[in-house]
Order: structure tokens, then C-alpha cells, then sequence
């Protein structure tokens, strides 16, 4: 427990410095979003400005945490560690407070911003609710803060899946460009396919952008499936890759 | 060398003696249609035309021919030729060209054996005389009855008949040697078998037919099983089905066989070659355009080849069209990453000077990118002859759209296959500016992805995505002015930055070497 903590506060720099960037992007975007939309509700003044972030969430985490692991790879810390922790525990005490630090900046930044964004809009005069069509509409509705507690945590458990496939393309791959911009291509690549195949319900950006499809196509068990097939296809590419690096290590 | 390598695999010995069984077979059948086109009376062209279409003589003696023909060449080949070559691309070239030459003399006696049979006794002409004998149809002749109603001329049709055949049985045998190349003995008795059983499934079933036709390799040398039925405008997605088929079995197998081959390897050479990231790149990039066909997107139909649009801007689109240099910069940029680790420190000493380095390195690169542009235009003209099948009537429809000429919306098409290569060279001097001035590869690439995303501010003078098909129409209608603008723009844009590029000597990723 203690490594753990002495493990998380290495990240607080990187951590702060996103907290930050996010809280001031969500923000601004929701000035923005203020003065030229229509809002049926306070939260919906929050849920537009959150979509312009979350395009680049995969690639804002990343960039915050994965960097940090791939050097104390390429340095060889981890050989050292091994030798007075074991490698597999080393591994799992770093995963996890990464994972830790992310789910934290992530609430952090976006719970911080939904409160803000709640303070600062007037009450909205219209009485018809689009919101209510919505899976999680009623919630979102008459219990905003509640709701927002819940999501914010949902989506830095969301966020926590990117920056673990990061770390372990930095483990296997050996190569920064790859492990830090991986995840937000795979997020691309992915949006286009299951949008192109009009499947974009499956799409991990669905799971963690909240409204983002019509509220016909939403169901509470498409937040679900996307993260699965997430965590399916990226395990997959994850053992091809580390195959690949044996057989490379055994000719070698 | 190279000449007496091609003049000892022509015809080796045994496969002389199949070639003539063959002949003779071909002959004797050429002697029972003479007796026939003597009865009906058609003209000369017309009884070559029924000879080299015989479907059945084509499947059940040509293709068996051909796939002995491989075995046995494939059983005469020794692992030690590949040293005595030196380079894999000489051996692979020789094997390559003199089996095209022996198949182009084999198709020529083919031709050669019915015209000196028909010579004296049928009259020439230029025509269809099979169409013109009043109500009589003669069934053993529905093939020039089909042909006479795409084809004007039964010379043109024995030409375009003869031409496609040996296209397509070259495909069939430049592909199994490379499948040998790869996987070696068992690979070719797979892949003969799969031959086999796709054409044969083709053939007797009469699956080939609609999208499927692409799936059958039987439709790949009989004309009239791949085209009668269909328009013109499927010739050349077979011509790009094969091309790229070839390219890709020939690109692994030189990756495959490098290490063997004996050569003195260039460390580039295969430096940005991912066979099958690139194959499953393209797999998924055509199967998601031949997806969408078969769902009947309509909005989707000329999704490769059509781009984006300003004034009617989709998301979607733009990714679908950036996707491809997106990609082949992903794995530039990722060789950049390895190379800030010095992992090409050994190549990089037998080089001895930094700047041969440097430039076969970004040849090496350009070639990567350039190959791509080639296979993803090739993609686009496929899918979009596979999807829309009836190409005609696309152009027509776009050219009432636009008011403009049919002469006009061909002429874009061609521009916007110029104008994308011109596009994706920009991109990747953009990506290598700001690599070499930041030493960082995910700053380079993310400012190319910026730089593409701030031309969207201002449409009117971006150079930006006018590869896209949409793009030129649009200023197809504005006027030819516009048009200028934008040429001059894109022109001035890459030599501008071309010419940064070359004069930024700041190398961050090279320690201890030097000039």
C-alpha cells in the first residue's frame, strides 16, 4: 500500500498539469457553448462543451501518463525494481496508480466543471425536456450532481482503459510515438469503421461521450459493449505484439 | 544474366512437351469449330472469337495446363539460383518476365493455329455476321452474339478477348510462384487447390455473377464470364484487383525470402514495409467501401473517390479521406521514433556518409507514401466501378449536378488521382519540417494533423483536401480562375516548403556521425 502511494505521487505533476488544461478547456467551452445555443436544461450547457474535449480525451491522457512509464522502460528501471520487488508486482503497483491518478484527474476535472457550469446558468425557461428521451435523461435531469458523480467516475475508469493499452505499447513496443498516440488512433480508426458500418452504438466514443448518438439507437447495454470489444481488440493486439517481441528476443 | 536466365526458364524441358500436348488438343478443337463456322457462314474474326472463348477447353485444359506448368517449374527451382542472382528482384524479375513471354507465346499460337486453319476457307471481315442471318440463332455462338452488343468490331473483341486472357492467366501464375516464394511447397499445393475449387465453383455453380464476380477467378481470363452482362467499366477493377494482388505477394516475398537471397541487404529496403498491417489496412479500407454497397449506402457509394465536401461538410467523409496518409505518416513517424534510438546505428556506418543515408532514406519514405497513393486511388477507381456498376450513369448524374460537361467530370477525376499525390507529398514534407525542427515525432505528427485541420478555417484558399473529387467539381463550377488559384496555390505551397525542408540541416536523432 504504501509502494502504491509512493507510486501515485510520482504522477502529480502530470496529473495537476492535465486537471488543469481539462477543467480550463471544459470551461471555456462552456462559456462558448453559453452564448450561442439553445438549452432545454442547465446540464446540457456542460454535455456540449464536454464533447470537444472528449475527442481528445484517449490522446490527453496518454500524453500525461504513458511517457512516464515508457522511460522507466527504456532506462531499464524496471530490471532494477524486479530484483527488489519482482517484475509482475512492480508492473501491477505502477498500473494501478496510474490508473488511480487518471480516474482522479478525470472526475476531478470534469466534476469540477459540470458544478461550475450548473452555478453559472440561469434556469432554463423552456418547459419541453429532449433530455428525457435519453437513457439516463430522468437522472440527468432532477438529479445533476448526483448524476454527474456517478458518469464522471464511469469515464475515468474509461479513460483509465486508454492509458493502461498506452503503458503496455510502451512495454512491448519499445516506442514512444506509438504508446503515446496508439489509443487515440485506434479510438479514430474505430469511430470511422463502426460509423461507416452504421454501427456506431458498439464505438468506444459512444461509452464515454455522453448523448452522443439519438436517443433511439441508446441503450444502457451499448456503454457496456464498447468497452468490451475495447478491451477484446486491444488485448489481442497486445499479445500479437508481445509474440512478435520473443520471437524477435529468441533469434536475436 | 539476366537475358540467359530468361532464355533458360522460357520453356523448360518438360513443360515443352505439355505445351505441344496442348497445342495439339487446342488444334483438333479448332477443327471441329471450323467444320460449324463453315455451316453457318461467319466471317473470320468471328470463328477466332468462338475458338478463344471455348470455356470449356479453358477450364478444363488451359488451367490444368497452366497449374502443371507451375508445379513443374516450381519443382526445377533450386534455393541456390537466389545467390547466383544477387538481388531478389533480378531472380524474382527473370522468373517473372520469362514466364510472361512463354505465356504470350503459348496465347499467340492460340491465336496463330485457328486463323492458318480458317485462313482458305472463311471470308475476313470486320463485322458480326453471325447478327445479320436473319431470325436464326445459332446457341453455339451465344458468346458473339453477347460480345457483338458491347464490342462494335469482332477484331476489337478477339483483340480485347486475347488480351484479357493473357492478363488473367498471368495473374494466375505470377501468383502461385510468389505463393511458393512465401510458403514454400505445401503453401502452392493449398493455394492450387483453392484455385481450383473457387474457379470450379465459379464456373459450374454460376455464382460469378453481380459483386461475386470479383470473388471467382475463373471470370479473371474468360472475357465473356467476366464482362458480357456487365459494362466496359469492369476491366480496369480487374486490371487493379490483380495489380495489387501481385504487389502485395511480391512485396512478401521479398520480405520473406531477404534474409536468404544472399544480397548485400539495404537497411531501407524494407524499412516501411509492414505487409500485413498494410494488407489488413486495405482489407479493411476495401471491404468497408464493398460493406457499404452491399448494404446500399447510397450516401457512401463514391465514398473513396468523391473526398468531402465544404458545402456539404460530413465528419465521416473527411476521415475516410485523410485515413490513408494518416496511416502511411503513422509508420514514418514510428521509424523516425526508432531512429531517435539510434536502432539504425549499423546501417547507418555502412552508409558512411549521413547524407547518402539521408537520401536513400527519404526515398525510401516517398516510395512507401507513393506506393500508397497508387494502391488507394486503385482502391477508390475499384470501388467505385465495383459499387456504383454502372459508372456511366454516375458521371452523368454528376455532370447534371455540377453543370458541366461529361469531357469535364472525367477530366476532374483524372486531376483529383494528380492532385492527391500532390497532397499527400505536402503532408509528409510538413511532417518532416517540424520533425526536423522539434526532434519530436508526436509534435510532427500532431501538427500535420493540425495543419489539416486548420485548412477547414478557409476553404476558399486552402490547397487542402482538393484531391477530393467533390472539391474540383465544385470549383469545376466556379470557373476556371478558381481553378488557377487553387493549382498555383498548391504548386507555390510545396516549393515553398520543399525547399525549407531541404535547407533545414538540424539533426536531433544522429549522435556520432558525422558528415
Amino acid at each position: 500500500m504504501r509502494y502504491l502511494i509512493r507510486s501515485t505521487k510520482k504522477f502529480i505533476i502530470p496529473a495537476l498539469a492535465l486537471a488543469l488544461i481539462l477543467t480550463a478547456a471544459i470551461t471555456v467551452f462552456c462559456f462558448i457553448t453559453l452564448r450561442n445555443t439553445a438549452v432545454c436544461n442547465r446540464i446540457e450547457i456542460w454535455i456540449e462543451a464536454c464533447d470537444y474535449v472528449d475527442f481528445f480525451l484517449p490522446l490527453a491522457v496518454c500524453l500525461a501518463f504513458t511517457p512516464f512509464f515508457y522511460f522507466i522502460n527504456r532506462k531499464g528501471f524496471i530490471r532494477y525494481a524486479s530484483v527488489r520487488a519482482g517484475k509482475k508486482r512492480y508492473l501491477i503497483t505502477h498500473f494501478l496508480a496510474t490508473a488511480i491518478c487518471t480516474v482522479l484527474v478525470v472526475f476531478v476535472s470534469y466534476y469540477a466543471t459540470l458544478c461550475i457550469s450548473l452555478n453559472m446558468t440561469p434556469e432554463a425557461l423552456v418547459t419541453e425536456n429532449r433530455l428525457f428521451d435519453y437513457v439516463f435523461g430522468e437522472y440527468e435531469v432532477n438529479y445533476p450532481y448526483l448524476f454527474g458523480l456517478a458518469w464522471c467516475l464511469y469515464k475515468g475508469v474509461v479513460a483509465t482503459l486508454f492509458v493502461v493499452f498506452g503503458n503496455l505499447l510502451a512495454l512491448y513496443t519499445d516506442n514512444l510515438f506509438v504508446s503515446v498516440l496508439g489509443p487515440f488512433v485506434y479510438c479514430m480508426a474505430e469511430n470511422l469503421i463502426t460509423s461507416l458500418l452504421n454501427l456506431p452504438m458498439y464505438s468506444i466514443m459512444t461509452t464515454y461521450v455522453l448523448n452522443r448518438l439519438s436517443p433511439s439507437c441508446m441503450h444502457v447495454h451499448n456503454y457496456l459493449i464498447g468497452c468490451f470489444t475495447y478491451i477484446l481488440i486491444t488485448l489481442g493486439i497486445i499479445l500479437i505484439i508481445r509474440r512478435k517481441k520473443e520471437n524477435v528476443n529468441v533469434r536475436n | 544474366m539476366l537475358t540467359s536466365g530468361i532464355r533458360n526458364n522460357l520453356f523448360p524441358k518438360n513443360n515443352r512437351i505439355a505445351a505441344v500436348i496442348l497445342l495439339c488438343v487446342y488444334a483438333y478443337m479448332c477443327g471441329t469449330h471450323l467444320v460449324e463456322a463453315i455451316g453457318t457462314g461467319i466471317n473470320l474474326p468471328e470463328y477466332l472469337l468462338s475458338c478463344i472463348t471455348d470455356h470449356y477447353y479453358l477450364m478444363y485444359a488451359l488451367l490444368f495446363y497452366l497449374i502443371i506448368d507451375s508445379a513443374i517449374r516450381i519443382r526445377s527451382t533450386f534455393e541456390i539460383a537466389k545467390l547466383r542472382y544477387r538481388s531478389l528482384g533480378r531472380y524474382y524479375g527473370t522468373l517473372i518476365i520469362s514466364r510472361l513471354i512463354s505465356l504470350f507465346i503459348l496465347v499467340t499460337a492460340h491465336l496463330l493455329i485457328p486463323l492458318f486453319a480458317g485462313f482458305t476457307r472463311l471470308a475476313p471481315g470486320t463485322g458480326y455476321n453471325i447478327t445479320t442471318m436473319g431470325d436464326r440463332f445459332y446457341s453455339n455462338y451465344e458468346v458473339l452474339y453477347a460480345l457483338a452488343d458491347i464490342i462494335p468490331s469482332s477484331v476489337l473483341a478477339t483483340v480485347l478477348v486475347t488480351g484479357f486472357l493473357y492478363i488473367g492467366i498471368s495473374f494466375i501464375c505470377i501468383s502461385t510462384l510468389l505463393v511458393f516464394e512465401i510458403f514454400g511447397r505445401k503453401g502452392f499445393a493449398v493455394c492450387t487447390a483453392v484455385i481450383l475449387i473457387n474457379t470450379f465453383t465459379g464456373f459450374v455453380t454460376g455464382l460469378d455473377e453481380g459483386i461475386f464476380k470479383y470473388l471467382f477467378l475463373n471470370d479473371y481470363f474468360i472475357f465473356h464470364h467476366g464482362l458480357v452482362g456487365n459494362n466496359l467499366w469492369s476491366l480496369p477493377a480487374y486490371a487493379m484487383i490483380m495489380a495489387i494482388a501481385v504487389y502485395v505477394l511480391y512485396k512478401s516475398a521479398v520480405k520473406h525470402n531477404s534474409n536468404r537471397s544472399g544480397e548485400r541487404r539495404k537497411y531501407t529496403r524494407n524499412l516501411y514495409s509492414h505487409p500485413v498491417i498494410t494488407g489488413a489496412f486495405y482489407v479493411v479500407y476495401c471491404g468497408l467501401a464493398f460493406t457499404l454497397s452491399l448494404n446500399g449506402s447510397e450516401a457512401f457509394t463514391w465514398q473513396l473517390l468523391k473526398g468531402f465536401s465544404y458545402t456539404q461538410f460530413n465528419v465521416i467523409e473527411l476521415l475516410f479521406y485523410i485515413a490513408p496518409i494518416m496511416f502511411s505518416l503513422f509508420f514514418v513517424n514510428m521509424e523516425w521514433e526508432n531512429e531517435i534510438k539510434n536502432r539504425n546505428l549499423f546501417a547507418l556506418i555502412r552508409y558512411g556518409k549521413r547524407e547518402k543515408w539521408e537520401k536513400e532514406k527519404a526515398l525510401s519514405e516517398l516510395r512507401f507514401i507513393a506506393t500508397n497513393v497508387l494502391i488507394v486511388v486503385a482502391v477508390s477507381f475499384i470501388s467505385a466501378t465495383v459499387l456504383t456498376n454502372n459508372l456511366d450513369n454516375t458521371i452523368r448524374d454528376l455532370s447534371a449536378f455540377y453543370d458541366l460537361n461529361i469531357g469535364k467530370v472525367i477530366a476532374c477525376g483524372v486531376l483529383s488521382i494528380l492532385f492527391r499525390g500532390m497532397e499527400w507529398f505536402l503532408f509528409y514534407v510538413i511532417d518532416k519540417i517540424v520533425f526536423k525542427l522539434s526532434g519530436n515525432t508526436i509534435v510532427s505528427y500532431l501538427m500535420t494533423i493540425a495543419f489539416i485541420f486548420i485548412g477547414f478555417v478557409l476553404p476558399a484558399v486552402n490547397p487542402i483536401g482538393k484531391g477530393s473529387l467533390y472539391q474540383l467539381l465544385e470549383i469545376g463550377g466556379k470557373g476556371i480562375s478558381s481553378f488557377v488559384i487553387m493549382v498555383i496555390l498548391e504548386m507555390l505551397l510545396i516549393i515553398v516548403l520543399f525547399s525549407t525542408n531541404k535547407h533545414i540541416k538540424k539533426e536531433r536523432c544522429f549522435h556520432g556521425i558525422s558528415n
